[in-house]
C-alpha cells in the first residue's frame, strides 16, 4: 500500500480527520494495492483504509484508541522516507530515459509540458501559494539547474542523439569488461553516463587538468549512481568487479589521449548541447525571477553551475570570482546607462563565462526590489502568441 | 506559435510583459545562433489583451523602446522587435 501511495505522505490527524486530498490518496493507494494482490482478502484492505482514515475508531475499545492514533501517526511518518528511498534514490537511477526529468518531486513519466500547462501552474500557484519558494537548484537536487537545461536539449534532437549513442557505444565497446557472461557496464549505466557527461562537462577549451578533475567527479558520480540503482551493486554489498568495470570504462572514455576517438566525437555534440543549454538556462532563470512565487538561488548558481548530485554540488564556491565579475558588470552598465546594448553584445559573444546569467539576475532582482508588490501580489496574465513561430 | 512563452504581471497601473524563447534548436534551425534575427521570428507576435493597453514599453535589459502595433485588429508586440538585441525580454510599461 505504501508503494502505491501517489504522494510522499498524508497528514491525517485524529481530531480534524482526513482532508479531501489525503482521503483520495489513501483510497487510491489501497485500491491499487488490492488490484496488485488479488489473492489477499478484501477485508484486510478495507480495514487498513478505514484505520488510516479514522473511520473505524468506534470499533476499537476505548483503551486501545490512543494506540490506534499512534499507529496512524507512525505509518504516515514512515511513507515519506520509503518514497524518498524507493523513488528518488532508487528508481530515478534506474529509469534513465531523459535524466533531467528525474528530479525530487518530479515525474519522469510525464515527458514535457506545453505552454498552457506552464501558465496553468503559475495561475494555480498565485491563487493558492503565492509566496512559495521557486527553487531550481538546491543542496539536494540530483543535477543543477544548468545541467538539466543542457540535457533537455536532447529532447529536441532525438535523431542526432540516437546517432551519437550508436557511434559512442561502438567506439567504447572495447572498454567494456566481460563479467559472468555479460558486458559491464550495462547499456543502461552507459546511457546514464553519456547523459551525465553532456550535462556536466566543463566548457571548451578543456585543459589536461580540467579533464582530470572532471574524470574524478564522474567516477565518484557513477559509483554513487550505480549503488543507488541497486541493480549491479549497492551500498550495503558493493560488487567490486562491476564497480571496477565502471571505473575502467569512465577512465578510458575520458582519457586525455590523442587516439581517444570517443572524446573527440563527444565534444562536437557537447558544444551544441552546451550552446542551446545556456539559452534554456537563461529562459529558466527569467521565468523563475518573474513567475508567481519567491525565487531562490542556490550557492554558485550566479554563474553557470554544472554540478551533479551531492557531494558534487557542495564543493566550495568561488565567491571571489563572482564578486569581481558582478562589480565589473555593474560598473560597465552604469557607464553605459543610456545604451547597454554594446555590453550585452559582448556578453552574448562570450556566453561560456556565465556573465549572461549574472546580468539577468542582477537586473531583474534590482527591478524586483523597486517593484516588490507587483511581484508579490500582482496578477498573472498568460499572453497568446500569433504568427509562424 | 510553439517557440515562445509570454505573460504579463500587473498591479494597478504597473505592468510588465515577460517574453522567452522555447525549444531553441528548432527555432534557430540548429545553427547555434542566438534567436535574434527577424528571419528567426518572422511575424510572430504577442497579442495584448484589453487590460494591457497599447503604448510604449521599455525593454529592461536593452533600454530599447518598443511600441505596440495594430495588426489584424489586435494590439501586438512583434518578437523580431522585442528580441532584436537580447534573446529574452522584460518589458516595462
Amino acid at each position: 500500500m505504501i508503494a502505491c501511495l501517489p504522494v510522499h505522505r498524508t497528514y491525517v490527524d485524529a481530531v480534524s480527520g482526513p482532508s479531501q486530498r489525503d482521503q483520495r490518496a489513501i483510497e487510491t493507494a489501497v485500491a491499487e494495492a488490492r488490484k496488485q494482490n488479488p489473492r489477499t482478502a478484501h477485508e484486510i484492505f478495507d480495514f487498513i483504509r478505514d484505520t488510516l482514515l479514522f473511520r473505524n475508531v468506534e470499533e476499537f475499545r476505548p483503551e486501545d484508541r490512543s494506540g490506534l492514533r499512534e499507529f496512524v501517526m507512525k505509518f504516515q511518518q514512515l511513507t515519506g522516507p520509503v518514497m524518498a528511498k524507493g523513488v528518488g534514490d532508487t528508481a530515478f537511477y534506474v529509469y534513465n530515459r531523459l535524466v533531467s526529468l528525474n528530479e525530487v518531486g518530479g515525474r519522469p513519466e510525464q515527458f514535457g509540458a506545453d505552454v498552457e500547462d506552464f501558465h496553468h501552474s503559475n495561475v494555480e500557484r498565485l491563487q493558492n501559494w503565492p509566496h512559495s519558494m521557486l527553487a531550481t537548484s538546491t543542496h539536494d537536487t540530483k543535477r543543477s539547474e544548468d545541467v538539466r537545461a543542457r540535457i533537455q536539449v536532447l529532447s529536441e534532437i532525438p535523431k542526432e542523439w540516437q546517432a551519437a549513442l550508436t557511434r559512442w557505444s561502438r567506439l567504447n565497446a572495447y572498454h567494456r569488461i566481460r563479467l559472468n557472461g555479460t558486458a559491464a557496464p550495462d547499456r543502461n549505466d552507459e546511457y546514464l553516463l553519456y547523459q551525465t557527461l553532456l550535462g556536466a562537462c566543463p566548457d571548451a577549451p578543456i585543459s589536461t587538468q580540467d579533464l582530470q578533475q572532471f574524470q574524478g567527479r564522474v567516477l565518484a558520480y557513477m559509483e554513487k549512481a550505480t549503488r543507488e540503482a541497486k541493480v549491479h551493486t549497492n551500498w550495503v554489498n558493493p560488487d567490486e568487479d562491476y564497480e571496477h568495470a565502471v571505473r575502467h570504462f569512465v577512465q578510458a572514455a575520458l582519457d586525455d589521449h590523442a587516439n581517444n576517438l570517443f572524446f573527440r566525437d563527444f565534444q562536437q555534440l557537447q558544444r551544441r548541447v552546451a550552446f542551446y543549454g545556456r539559452l534554456n538556462s537563461l529562459t529558466q532563470t527569467l521565468l523563475k525571477l518573474t513567475s508567481p512565487g519567491i525565487p531562490d538561488f542556490y550557492q554558485g548558481t550566479e554563474l553557470w553551475d554544472y554540478s551533479l548530485v551531492d557531494p558534487d554540488n557542495r564543493r566550495p564556491v568561488d565567491y571571489e570570482l563572482r564578486r569581481s565579475l558582478l562589480q565589473q558588470l555593474e560598473e560597465r552598465l552604469s557607464q553605459a546607462e543610456y545604451d547597454p546594448v554594446p555590453v550585452l553584445q559582448e556578453l552574448l559573444e562570450c556566453p561560456a563565462d556565465g556573465r549572461l546569467k549574472l546580468f539577468l539576475m542582477l537586473t531583474v532582482l534590482n527591478f524586483r526590489r523597486r517593484n516588490v508588490s507587483l511581484f508579490n501580489d500582482g496578477n498573472y496574465v498568460p499572453l497568446t502568441l500569433s504568427g509562424e513561430r | 506559435m510553439n517557440h515562445a512563452c509570454a505573460f504579463a504581471r500587473t498591479l494597478d497601473t504597473e505592468k510588465i510583459v515577460v517574453v522567452v524563447p522555447r525549444l531553441p534548436v528548432a527555432l534557430t534551425d540548429g545553427k547555434e545562433i542566438w534567436p535574434l534575427e527577424s528571419e528567426t521570428w518572422q511575424k510572430t507576435a504577442v497579442e495584448l489583451p484589453p487590460e494591457i493597453t497599447a503604448g510604449v514599453f521599455r525593454n529592461l535589459f536593452t533600454g530599447e523602446k518598443v511600441s505596440t502595433e495594430i495588426f489584424d485588429q489586435k494590439h501586438r508586440i512583434f518578437m523580431a522587435k522585442v528580441l532584436r538585441s537580447f534573446p529574452l525580454a522584460l518589458l516595462v510599461r
